[in-house]
């Protein structure tokens, strides 16, 4: 994987990672614990893991 | 709103052909990916019988859960679940559910991706092409159930003669020989073999999910059954011709059947090789698949989570979804992770749970009901009118609104 891809992969994981924080914030002020924590999860598995894959990969 | 009952999420409602159209389609589209090489081997001459032992199977197990479904009207089984055991039963279930969806998908998506590499965009890079893939059916699940239900509906048509013509014109090479012997490797063989590969099918799963979203529950049956008998029987025609056309011996070692079938076609100098109306019906095909599993899998999660929203989870699971594709190393790995893993347990997640579930809800509304001197929990007060204003009967009593 180039520099540049990276690049592109990192800000699109970002991008979403950032989106689904904004949905489990509004999840957790509308009292909706557990949709709150499943979104947490879901940004920790799904974006994390692309990160770190994505730096692997580099 | 009570505390155990998971939220209703606003999905639509789709009609008895579409969710029929669409369960076809998903289980059909294996067709195009290994899966008629793999079947050939296990059952040699006799592979046909396979998929119509799975679809029996599977016929059998979606009869039970119906049966089961029909004392719940209006809710689906994780919603049945959560209500009867509590919402953190039902919790580790949807994700049971969503986990076994998600890699199936990313199997799926990497199989495609390996197959366009290899047959048609030899130069493009993997990576592109399955981030096109995903795109696509990234819109496609975004747009929702009702949008995915019509999709499948207009492309059976066109899947079912570009099929047809696909297994007509290669008859020519056609020799029925080589299905000899017609046992192939024995009846408890396509037995055994037919049992495991029901997790070819997923429409029991599927159903006792999507259950409520039908526009006419009565047809529920129909959709179940239909939607199994006719991927069954699209299953066995094609494995015919397939194992017609090339032998049992050699069919285990051609990686796309469906491709090659569509490689051998000569009719006559004008009618030869027809692998381009192949790839496009392929790659709808793998759109409807993807995008599905993709949809179904955001769904699973936000029931489970008790989110009131699902589209907010699409983008992290497409992310999820090729990064997951592209953790095997090779086509290989994948074949093999699929035949070690998903063929011999998928059945289990697949098939084995929804009904486990649905009859263990069955039994414990039951224990309820005669716990509570014979007033069942799924029982809604029963509405009538009856000469000015409205009534309701609960137990033997009436009550006026």
């Amino acid at each position: 994987m180039g520099l540049g891809t990276f690049v592109v992969a990192f800000l699109v994981s970002l991008g979403i990672g950032v989106y689904l924080f904004n949905f489990s914030m509004w999840l957790w002020r509308r009292q909706n614990r557990l949709g709150a924590t499943g979104g947490f999860l879901l940004l920790v598995l799904s974006v994390g893991g692309a990160l770190v894959y994505f730096s692997v990969k580099l | 709103m009570n505390a155990k009952r998971l939220p209703l999420i606003h999905t639509g409602r789709v009609g008895v052909v579409e969710l029929t159209a669409l369960m076809t389609v998903y289980s059909s589209t294996e067709i195009f990916l290994s899966m008629p090489s793999r079947i050939a081997v296990e059952g040699a001459g006799f592979a046909w019988a396979i998929p119509l032992v799975s679809g029996t199977l599977v016929t059998i197990a979606f009869l039970i859960v119906h049966f089961c479904l029909k004392r719940f009207p209006g809710e689906n089984l994780l919603q049945v679940i959560s209500r009867l055991f509590g919402r953190f039963t039902a919790l580790p279930i949807a994700l049971v559910f969503a986990v076994l969806l998600l890699a199936q998908t990313a199997l799926v998506t990497r199989e495609f991706t390996e197959t366009v590499v290899t047959t048609v965009l030899p130069a493009t890079p993997s990576a592109v092409i399955a981030f096109t893939f995903l795109l696509a059916a990234f819109y496609y699940a975004y747009k929702g159930l009702e949008g995915l239900s019509r999709t499948a509906l207009l492309f059976s048509y066109f899947c079912l003669v570009g099929v047809a013509l696909l297994l007509i014109l290669p008859l020519s090479w056609f020799d029925v020989r080589l299905l000899l012997p017609i046992w192939g490797r024995g009846i408890g063989n396509t037995l055994w073999f037919g049992a495991i590969n029901s997790s070819l099918f997923f429409n029991v799963l599927f159903l006792s999910v999507l259950y409520p979203t039908l526009r006419n529950r009565d047809h529920f049956l129909y959709v179940g059954v239909i939607s199994t008998i006719v991927t069954a029987v699209i299953f066995s025609i094609v494995l015919v011709v397939f194992l017609g056309t090339f032998a049992p011996a050699v069919s285990g070692k051609v990686p796309f059947p469906m491709y090659q079938l569509a490689r051998v076609i000569y009719v006559g100098r004008f009618v030869q090789r027809l692998e381009a109306i192949f790839v496009f019906l392929w790659t709808a095909a793998a759109v409807i698949k993807m995008g599905f599993g993709l949809w179904m899998v955001a769904y699973l999660y936000a029931l489970g989570f008790g989110m009131p929203l699902y589209r907010p989870l699409l983008a992290p699971v497409t992310l999820q979804l090729y990064v997951l594709s592209f953790l095997p190393p090779d086509f290989p790995a994948v074949l093999a992770l699929s035949a070690s893993v998903f063929e011999p347990y998928g059945w289990l997640v697949g098939v084995a749970l929804p009904v486990l579930l649905a009859v263990a809800a069955v039994l414990g509304d039951w224990w309820r009901k005669r716990r509570k001197n014979g007033r069942s929990v799924s029982e809604q007060p029963k509405t009538s009118t009856k000469g000015s204003g409205r009534w309701s009967k609960r137990g033997r009593t009436l009550l006026r609104s």
